[in-house]
């Protein structure tokens, strides 16, 4: 009894930062509809600030003085990203701006190394709250007491805050409808830019109270964005209740996980999440409208034409340089080159997904990495030749996804997107989890091409041929009557479904098409590296392959492979610099705030200007 | 807009790959260094700072037949792939005659894989995975380091010494806390078979939920706690543990806990009486340790961390091949490999030819706290040759070859 | 001669409100037949219920003789019922023309289909439905560009693609200029002559509904409170009594 009401409490007080964090997410995009994913670095930001201050500050007011600064501080920061780098991304295609908190992530990465090294720094004791109570006979950490305490507090304080002021009213209308808030002739700028600031300063709140029971460290901003996404979710996009009452089911549920099933730490949180949305598709306490329509705001694209015939000369003339690449570039030229075709097919992929489908999919990698591990796992255990492993990866992938789709598309918007992120992590911990076959995060290695294919030259042409191919067949369908009613399903859904198109089957079959094309570009991976890890599974390799596509430009056709191979070879050629990261995100900055449509949506909008 | 993105492209595509690849005769011999500088900063600056002297060391000392050694650090951002291309441009463009690097096992064992297909010589410096020496060891892969095996062994006999019987292990749910807690449970049950594990907690890596994990720990009702984590997740488990008085009357043995890159930070809430693997850096005295010691901190203004004993050794280790290499081509370089023996701070070190692992040992001792700072004491060097299996068990390891 | 749409006690309810109560009615082939009521009084969600957007809580609709109520839309659409929308719906990233190709593919059931491109399909179909609705000039524009009366025609242009036998406009003219008005709906009235295809149509323009409908139903907080002719709907007490109180000019209802 004693134990089961002391993992409780644990539980409770787990719940605390979870809870700051995932409100201050979830407030940025109920109002404004940016999915922050540099919310985890103003977490870090948060434990670093306070940590800074514990030093210089005496005392128990010290301490709690540091916390209260480290909150201000954070929101100022919050608010000059806000109004340095994203009002001027506003207007861009919504979701854009995550391209953009990408590279505050990478930025404040470099930054944290610099100002802090690269050392963990324990997190000082709160004065007066060092041990533990005993409750029923368990020991209980004094601190915890103070965080489950405390949490109620500040959601109470939020809570007044949305419902008994100006401000408050402001947020929850926006939240329900941005329009309507312009309409009431506010300013809408300072709202998103106090919102914004207030969701970074919870955020730092929750990184600086959780130091007595840690510390600060650089990896923490990604090791909480996916609790923390899972919690804002399961609670329900912009609903402050459901965030607490998340946070507090995830941590419980984790709590007991960790006694009973202490293998299950990995998967147990994203079981949790698709059980929840499968019952309740707009979370706990969550509504359909908040859900929102992502990808397709602003004005629609031009009216896309096949090509011309001087334009396919044009590109057969470019396509045939490339493949004459072995003649003239070096051996290391082709291993980039052949790394940048399989990127630019994964990027195409989901480009695909995104632009014409308008689905927006946070878990792209479940089958770029499926496909990989597809390939691998058919070479390791049933020996199968490569020439079987690379059609079948595809296959494999795309079944994965007619699967995943079926679940993930019972919801629509950032929901869907979410559903789809907690399906690849649940795919990466089974893998992870599962080491007798998967090899776990050792991976599976050793499988290199088949001996026709074996030089770097051959591999090559293969992969050039593969990607090429897999592209201009994503190209094509989206020309094809498939492309058109999937544009229609997009543009007016209403329309297309009284127009006698089945909405939900024509997505999922972009969904599987886009999957199994992934796939493909998984299973060259693999014999382009010889090895496969969890790695190509990971949440960061979806969000590179949706940073590049936004790069490129969402709402033109070529963006997804042209933001793919910008982004790889800047990467190759960026990380030979010590402070690669800092430089990377300011590239992306950059890029974002003068180039909003994109990499290929702003050269044709700058082309459309000088034309005669 | 198509043509115009597609020609820009292609004209920068042409001019980054037309660039010549060529390996000088008469400039310096160029190895190739690929480490996850940026993602685990922490352990890879003062490895690289440890392999930087050496190189220097070995330089003023006039080189290698004359010429100079050349390291070329790069960035895999802690991704396998990356580091496969860079191995690639390294090996192909750089001119470099042979590969070293890693902290993690994955990486490692991705280059290990190239090293073999390719024919290129790979010290996997850091890496601890036993994979890469055993069950996917080949002839091209060399591991300097003590491996999780090797030093799971070490404490498995230190817990054989006590009275414990019953076990709890809580260790990251990963390949590593796996092969760490595999291997410690091999060992001590062959050294004590009436031992049993009554508890095995594996929390998710730096995701530690530390009070819950003390919660499930203290259930077991163990007489020892045979820990793995580190990084973050130890300084959350050890506060957890000492507020609620887990560590109280138990043994608790940590794999690498001892380590000043994990015990450092810790400051006066180190853990005291563990017995642990790690560096005692501080308690040298007169002997070639100290020696090393002294010369780092002279040349970086800073202690040294385990890192930085590795990366020297890495270094020593790269020239004596070389040294000894009748040529700098790989297959030369790898014969060279087999066999080769370092002496260094630690005394002579040598590369096994059954297995290719080095008999570089580690450091085992007790943790304490002075001056409100964690150490070892009571520690001994344990050198890594006794701490391996039989020759007949490492072949059926090494089944792959 | 049987009904082609047969509606029987259909009803929504949001909790306590009865958006729509109990409203039975049948409509025969070829019928040209308005549904008026005042704001609020459930004409929506009658359309949506009878094309499968909403479910109804009590009640069913058959069409043709078989069950359409608890069918998808897409089923709805593709047994021949035709549909435009209050806010008019059409298709913006594509051009005029390619916005009837694309309901053309749909009524072929090429929607998943990845042979040859779109655009250059049933080019001349497409280019015959915009002749009718008056939109041929355009047909190579940006549907995003249209004009508003503009796009109410694609929408009919798109509706058409489908050869439906039955037709549910909401508001096909509002919004539009009033000389618009009236063209479009003698083009509507004057293809459902031609194909026998049966029209039900909500609107608030008074002089469109009674220059244009054959019958006329009432509905009034989700009841049907008249139906008939249109000089017997204009006679009906109730009805003018629901117009009155409902605020809507009386006038308009005097003078169609």
């Amino acid at each position: 009894m004693g134990l089961i009401l002391a993992q409780i409490l644990t539980g409770l007080a787990n719940a605390g930062a979870l809870f700051m964090v995932a409100s201050g997410l979830s407030l940025i995009f109920g109002v404004t509809r940016i999915v922050n994913f540099a919310h985890g670095s103003f977490y870090m930001l948060g434990a670093y600030l306070g940590w800074s201050l514990m030093q210089v500050l005496p005392g128990s007011f010290g301490f709690w003085g540091a916390i209260l600064l480290a909150w201000l501080g954070v929101g100022l920061i919050g608010a000059l990203v806000e109004i340095v780098i994203l009002r001027r991304v506003y207007a861009a295609p919504e979701l854009f701006q995550l391209v953009a908190t990408f590279g505050v992530i990478l930025i404040v990465q470099d930054l944290a190394l610099m100002i802090w090294g690269p050392e963990d720094l324990l997190g000082p004791r709160a004065p007066g709250l060092r041990g533990v109570v005993r409750i029923l006979g368990e020991p209980v950490p004094k601190y915890d007491l103070a965080l489950i305490a405390l949490t109620p507090l500040v959601a109470l304080a939020l809570w007044a805050l949305i419902t008994r002021t100006r401000f408050g009213i402001l947020v929850r209308a926006a939240t329900q409808d941005r329009e309507m808030v312009g309409a009431l002739g506010v300013n809408q700028r300072w709202l998103f830019t106090a919102t914004f600031a207030l969701g970074c300063a919870l955020a730092g709140l929750g990184g600086a109270l959780q130091l007595p029971r840690g510390g600060a460290d650089l990896l923490m901003d990604f090791t909480i964005l996916t609790s923390v996404f899972v919690v804002v979710v399961v609670g329900g996009m912009g609903s402050l209740p459901g965030a607490y009452l998340a946070s507090v089911l995830i941590s419980v549920v984790g709590v007991f996980g960790v006694s009973y099933l202490p293998q299950s730490t990995l998967a147990l949180t994203f079981v949790v999440m698709v059980a929840v949305l499968m019952w309740r598709p707009f979370g706990l306490l969550g509504r359909e409208e908040v859900a929102g329509e992502l990808g397709q705001v602003g004005p629609p694209e031009d009216p896309i034409a096949p090509a011309s015939a001087r334009m396919r000369l044009l590109v057969g003339m470019a396509l045939a340089a490339l493949a004459a690449l072995p003649v003239y570039g070096s051996p290391f030229a082709l291993v980039l080159a052949t790394d940048i075709a399989i990127f630019c097919l994964f990027a195409a992929s989901l480009h695909f997904l995104l632009g014409q489908a308008g689905l927006v999919s946070f878990g792209h990698a479940a089958f770029y990495g499926g496909g990989a591990y597809a390939a691998a796992l058919l070479v390791r255990h049933a020996g199968a030749p490569m020439e079987l492993a690379l059609l079948l990866a595809p296959l494999i992938a795309g079944g994965l996804a007619l699967g995943i789709g079926f679940v993930a598309l019972r919801a629509s918007g950032v929901y869907f997107a979410m559903l789809t992120l907690a399906f690849a992590q649940l795919l990466w911990s089974l893998v992870w989890q599962w080491a007798g076959v998967t090899g776990g995060s050792d991976g599976l290695i050793g499988i290199w091409p088949a001996r026709w294919a074996d030089s770097n030259t051959v591999f090559y042409l293969l992969s050039f041929a593969l990607s090429v191919g897999g592209i201009l067949t994503l190209r094509h369908a989206a020309h094809a009557p498939f492309g058109y009613a999937l544009r229609a399903a997009r543009d007016n859904a209403p329309r297309a479904a009284a127009t006698g198109f089945d909405t939900r089957a024509l997505q999922w079959a972009a969904f599987t098409f886009a999957g199994a094309m992934a796939g493909l570009a998984g299973g060259l991976f693999v014999f382009a590296k010889g090895s496969v890890f969890p790695n190509e599974l990971e949440i960061a390799r979806s969000f590179d392959a949706l940073i590049v596509v936004f790069l490129g430009g969402v709402k033109t056709l070529s963006g997804g492979w042209v933001g793919g191979a910008v982004f790889e070879a800047g990467v190759d050629w960026l990380t030979r610099f010590d402070y690669w990261r800092l430089a990377l995100g300011l590239v992306v900055l950059f890029i974002v705030t003068l180039a909003p449509q994109g990499l290929v949506g702003t050269a044709r909008a700058l082309w459309a200007r000088v034309r005669p | 807009m198509f043509r115009r993105t597609f020609t820009a492209l292609s004209a920068a595509v042409l001019a980054a790959f037309a660039l010549p690849a060529a390996a000088q005769e008469d400039g310096p011999i160029v190895i190739g260094e690929i480490n996850h500088f940026k993602r685990m900063a922490a352990f890879a600056e003062p490895y690289r700072k440890g392999y930087e002297m050496a190189i220097e060391e070995v330089n003023a000392a006039g080189g290698i037949a004359g010429r100079e050694i050349a390291v070329i650090y790069r960035d895999d951002q802690g991704e396998p792939g990356e580091a496969i291309r860079i191995a690639e441009e390294l090996m192909t463009r750089e001119g470099a005659v042979m590969l070293t690097g890693s902290i993690l096992s994955n990486v490692g064992l991705a280059i290990s894989s190239l090293a073999d297909r390719k024919g290129w010589v790979y010290l996997a410096s850091e890496p601890l995975a036993d994979a890469l020496v055993w069950s996917e060891g080949n002839p091209w892969t060399f591991r300097l380091r003590a491996s999780t095996y090797m030093q799971a062994a070490m404490l498995a006999e230190e817990a054989a010494k006590t009275e414990a019987t019953r076990f709890a292990t809580i260790a990251p749910n990963y390949a590593y806390g796996k092969d760490a807690v595999a291997a410690f449970k091999e060992v001590l049950t062959a050294l004590k078979p009436e031992v049993e594990f009554v508890g095995e907690q594996w929390p998710q890596l730096f995701q530690i939920d530390a009070g819950a994990e003390v919660q499930a720990l203290e259930r077991a009702k163990p007489d020892a706690i045979y820990n793995v984590t580190f990084g973050p997740d130890l300084a959350k488990f050890v506060r957890e543990g000492a507020d609620r008085g887990l560590f109280e009357d138990r043994a608790v043995f940590g794999l690498l806990s001892g380590e000043p890159e994990y015990l450092e930070p810790l400051g006066a809430e180190a853990p005291e009486g563990w017995v642990v693997t790690g560096y005692p850096w501080y308690a040298f005295e007169g002997d070639a340790n100290a020696e090393f010691v002294a010369d780092y901190t002279a040349r970086w203004e800073e202690s040294p961390k385990n890192g930085s004993l590795v990366g020297y050794m890495t270094g020593l280790s790269v020239a004596a091949a070389l040294e000894r290499a009748e040529s700098f081509a790989p297959e030369a370089i790898r014969a060279a490999f087999e066999g080769l023996s370092v002496t260094g701070p630690v005394g002579e070190v040598t590369y096994r030819e059954i297995d290719n692992q080095s008999t570089m040992g580690a450091f085992v001792g007790t943790t304490a706290v002075e001056e409100g700072a964690g150490v070892m004491v009571d520690w001994a060097y344990r050198d890594g040759a006794a701490y391996l299996p039989e020759d007949a068990e490492v072949k059926t390891r090494r089944a792959a070859e | 001669m049987s009904a082609l749409l047969e509606v029987r006690g259909l009803s929504r309810h949001y909790g306590a409100l009865r958006a729509v109560d109990g409203v039975s009615f049948a409509l025969a082939p070829g019928d040209i037949q308005a549904l008026i009521g005042p704001n609020g009084a459930g004409k929506s969600t009658l359309f949506r219920m009878l094309m499968g957007e909403t479910r109804p809580t009590e009640g069913e609709a058959r069409f043709d003789g078989r069950r359409i109520t608890g069918l998808s839309p897409a089923r709805i659409a593709r047994w021949g019922v035709g549909r435009t929308f209050q806010i008019t719906g059409t298709w913006a990233s594509m051009r005029v023309i390619e916005n009837v190709q694309t309901a053309l593919l749909a009524h072929r059931r090429r929607g998943l289909s990845l042979r040859g491109f779109a655009t250059r399909l049933y080019r001349a179909e497409a280019q015959a439905l915009l002749e009718t609705v008056g939109l041929a000039e355009v047909a190579e524009r940006p549907a995003a560009i249209l004009a508003y009366g503009d796009l109410k025609r694609l929408e009919l242009a798109i509706a058409l693609a489908l050869e439906p036998r039955l037709l549910l406009m909401d508001e096909p003219t509002a919004g539009m200029a009033a000389g618009e008005r009236g063209e479009l709906m003698q083009t509507v009235t004057r293809i459902a002559r031609e194909t026998g295809m049966t029209i039900l149509f909500t609107e608030h323009d008074m002089d469109v509904v009674f220059g244009h409908a054959e019958r006329i139903m009432v509905l009034d907080r989700g009841a049907l409170i008249a139906e008939g002719a249109p000089e017997a709907v204009r006679a009906d007490p109730r009805v003018r009594e629901v117009y009155l109180g409902g605020g809507l000019d009386p006038e308009a209802l005097a003078d169609a």
